[in-house]
This record gives structure tokens, C-alpha cells and sequence, in this order.
């Protein structure tokens, strides 16, 4: 069981790190490199600094992160092709899809507070295909599809999808390196926050767009 | 030795919250405006502490399921006083919450965990509909809102911190002194006089 988990543990470090090194490499060598992977860079760094994609994320990671393995590798896949799908679907977004992004963020911190108990099955793939999908339109702004350069398509899927490996993997290997009680419980307590800040996030947005 | 520490730091850091200043009108701001808010008030301050009090009073499960009801709850008491829904007698359910959570820890009430549940979850929708009726405007509301629920959480660890002097000789008489001046307050709050 030990192997497995540490295999496990490592492979996400180099997610990790992957995702941590390659943004930094890109900015310095920022001035010899391609227009494209300027425009892909910065569009990853656009699609996650927002405060609903950083809420959604970062909620959604955490529940990944209390999951199991498996369950989580197999969300991580309908994320992605969540994230892939939405660019199809980005001229039907309205106001309304930072809102339902916000939601699916509650909803993924709920279903963490509540831990231990388990979700249905099905439940962890479809809120991250639910997550990337809202995701990719909340980014995309109602842009067509490819009607921006392929890099900043590139962008915009990968950006999300790498922050929210980077937080399950984080409380992953942490709640594998540490096995007691209180650690299960401070990711419950602090997805009681993710959850608190998404609903007041989502209030201040409804009441400034008149709803 | 270390849990005295603790609880000296913790009641420091209580009994240095700022006057009665929560209430006195809108704060716009980004994170500080959002993590002052529910600390510079003796009602919010008491309240919060005290659920942490209580729920190390009552042992596990309470001793985190509280602290994580009360910031849910409480999100959605804030959304319904942004969203402008009107909610009478809240000052006096914010006093009331003080007075009762006082009260519970002073008589070391050990209610099941449902009653305790209903009793926080009522008590924090009225904390969250006061600060978001009076913050509609944050100029800032994702750095707000943090800031806010962080303050929140850590008001609840400050309770918990004071809960753990149960652990030591003598200390529940402390626990249960402590639960009796958050009745004070709360009840001083609730004749106006604070």
C-alpha cells in the first residue's frame, strides 16, 4: 500500500513542480520567446487570477484532494475535457456564468465540510466537467470559438486545470504525509471558509448586476 | 505549561478587540475593512468566541463541526443582508447569541448535537445578515470576504484555544467564568446599555 501511495505522492510533485517551474521559465526568457507562448502564458495567468476562477478552483481542488485517488484521476480527466467542451459552447455565455461557477464552487466546499461522508460515485466527474465547462466560458468572455489565437485557447484550459492539480495534489500529499484527525478536519474547517467566501463573492456579484 | 501559554495569548488577544464599532456604519475596503469588521465589536467577538468555547465544552464532534456551521451559515445570512431581504430583530438576536452561548458555557449545557447545531446555525444567520445589510458596497468584495470569514474562523480558534484550558486543573472554573462575562455582555447588550 505504501508504494502505490508514494508513487502516487511523487507523481503529483512533478505535476507540481511542473506547473510552479514552467510559468517562471517562460517570464524570463519572456524577451527571445514566440509571440505564441507569450500569448499562451499570459492567457493562463489571466484564466486563473479572478477571484471566482481562484474560488472555484481552489474548492474544487480540495475536494479532488479529500478524494480518492482514483475518483480524483478520473474527475482530473472530465475536467479537462469540461474545460475543451466550454470553448464550443463560449457565445452562449451570459452574466449568469460566473454566477453558476460560483455555485459549483459551494457546492464543491460543502461536499468537503461534510467529509467524511462520500458523495455519490458520479458526483466528483461531474462537477469537474460542471467546473471546467463554466470555467472555459466564464474565461472565454463569449468569445466564438477560435476567434482568439489557438494559443490563448491554450491558455485558457490549461491555466485552470493546472491550478486545480497543483491544489489537489497539495492536499493530497498532505493528507497522505499526515494522517491524523485534526489535518482531515482543518481541510474540512477551511473548506467551511471556501464555501462562506464563494456565497458572499456570489451576493456582492448578483446585487451588482441588479439581480 | 504550553496550553496556558496558549490561553493567555488567546485571551489576549479577545479582551484587546476594539469598542462596539461594528455596527456603526458601512466600511468600504478590501481585506482589512473585511477582517476587522467582526473584530471590532464586543457582541460579534463574544458570540464567535463563545462558539468555539461551547464546542470544546462539548467535545468532538462539536468541537469542529460548530466552527465549520458557523461560517456556512452565517455566508448566507450576509448574502440574504446584501441582497437586501429584510430581517427583523437581528441586533437583538446578535445580543441574544451572547447571552445564550454565555449561558450554555456558565452552566456547562451539554445539548445533543443537533440542538447545538439549530442553536449556533440561528444565531450565525443573524451575525452574517448584520454585516453584509451594513456592506453592500466593499470595493473589494473577493479580498472583503475573505478577510471576513478568516476573522470569523479565527474567533472561533480563539474559543477553542480557551476551551482547551479544560485540559488543566482548575481551568473549566475559567471556562465557565469566561462563559458567564459573555453572558454579561451579551445581556448588557440586549438592555442597551453597551
Amino acid at each position: 500500500m505504501k508504494g502505490p501511495a508514494l508513487v502516487s505522492g511523487i507523481a503529483r510533485v512533478i505535476w507540481a513542480g511542473l506547473a510552479v517551474v514552467w510559468p517562471g521559465a517562460a517570464l524570463a526568457h519572456g524577451a527571445g520567446s514566440t509571440v505564441g507562448f507569450m500569448q499562451a502564458q499570459q492567457s493562463m495567468l489571466d484564466s486563473i487570477y479572478s477571484p471566482v476562477m481562484l474560488l472555484v478552483l481552489v474548492a474544487y481542488g480540495i475536494l479532488a484532494g479529500t478524494s480518492e485517488l482514483a475518483r480524483a484521476k478520473l474527475a482530473a480527466v472530465f475536467l479537462l475535457a469540461g474545460l475543451v467542451v466550454g470553448i464550443a459552447a463560449s457565445p452562449w455565455l451570459s452574466p449568469e456564468g460566473a454566477m453558476s461557477a460560483l455555485i459549483l464552487g459551494g457546492v464543491c466546499s460543502v461536499l468537503s465540510a461534510a467529509r467524511p461522508a462520500n458523495p455519490p460515485k458520479f458526483m466528483l466527474p461531474a462537477l469537474g466537467f460542471a467546473v471546467g465547462f463554466t470555467a472555459t466560458l466564464f474565461n472565454l468572455d463569449g468569445h466564438p470559438p477560435m476567434s482568439l489565437p489557438f494559443p490563448v485557447h491554450f491558455g485558457v484550459v490549461f491555466g485552470p486545470f493546472v491550478l486545480a492539480m497543483i491544489v489537489t495534489g497539495w492536499v493530497g500529499m498532505i493528507l497522505q504525509a499526515r494522517r491524523e484527525a485534526w489535518v482531515q478536519i482543518l481541510f474540512r474547517i477551511f473548506s467551511s471558509w471556501t464555501f462562506a467566501a464563494n456565497a458572499i463573492y456570489l451576493a456582492f456579484q448578483l446585487k451588482s448586476a441588479g439581480v | 505549561m504550553k496550553l496556558k501559554v496558549l490561553a493567555v495569548a488567546v485571551l489576549t488577544i479577545t479582551l484587546g478587540a476594539g469598542a462596539a464599532s461594528a455596527h456603526v456604519g458601512g466600511i468600504p475596503g478590501g481585506f482589512a475593512s473585511g477582517f476587522f469588521h467582526p473584530i471590532l465589536g464586543w457582541d460579534h467577538v463574544a458570540a464567535m468566541v463563545a462558539v468555539g468555547m461551547w464546542g470544546a465544552f462539548l467535545g468532538r464532534p462539536a468541537l469542529w463541526l460548530l466552527p465549520i456551521l458557523f461560517p456556512m451559515v452565517m455566508a448566507c445570512g450576509a448574502a440574504l443582508g446584501i441582497a437586501g431581504i429584510p430581517l427583523p430583530h437581528t441586533e437583538t438576536g446578535i445580543a441574544l447569541s451572547s447571552m445564550v452561548l454565555g449561558v450554555m458555557i456558565l452552566l456547562a449545557v451539554r445539548a445533543p448535537l443537533w440542538v447545538a447545531g439549530i442553536i449556533v446555525g440561528l444565531f450565525a444567520i443573524c451575525h452574517g445578515y448584520a454585516h453584509g445589510v451594513e456592506l453592500p458596497a466593499a470595493s473589494n468584495p473577493f479580498a472583503f470576504a475573505l478577510g471576513f470569514i478568516i476573522s470569523t474562523g479565527l474567533l472561533h480558534l480563539c474559543g477553542i484555544g480557551l476551551g482547551f484550558l479544560l485540559g488543566v486543573p482548575g481551568g473549566k472554573y475559567v471556562v465557565r467564568g469566561t462563559g458567564a462575562a459573555i453572558a454579561m455582555v451579551g445581556t448588557a447588550f440586549l438592555a442597551g446599555v453597551m
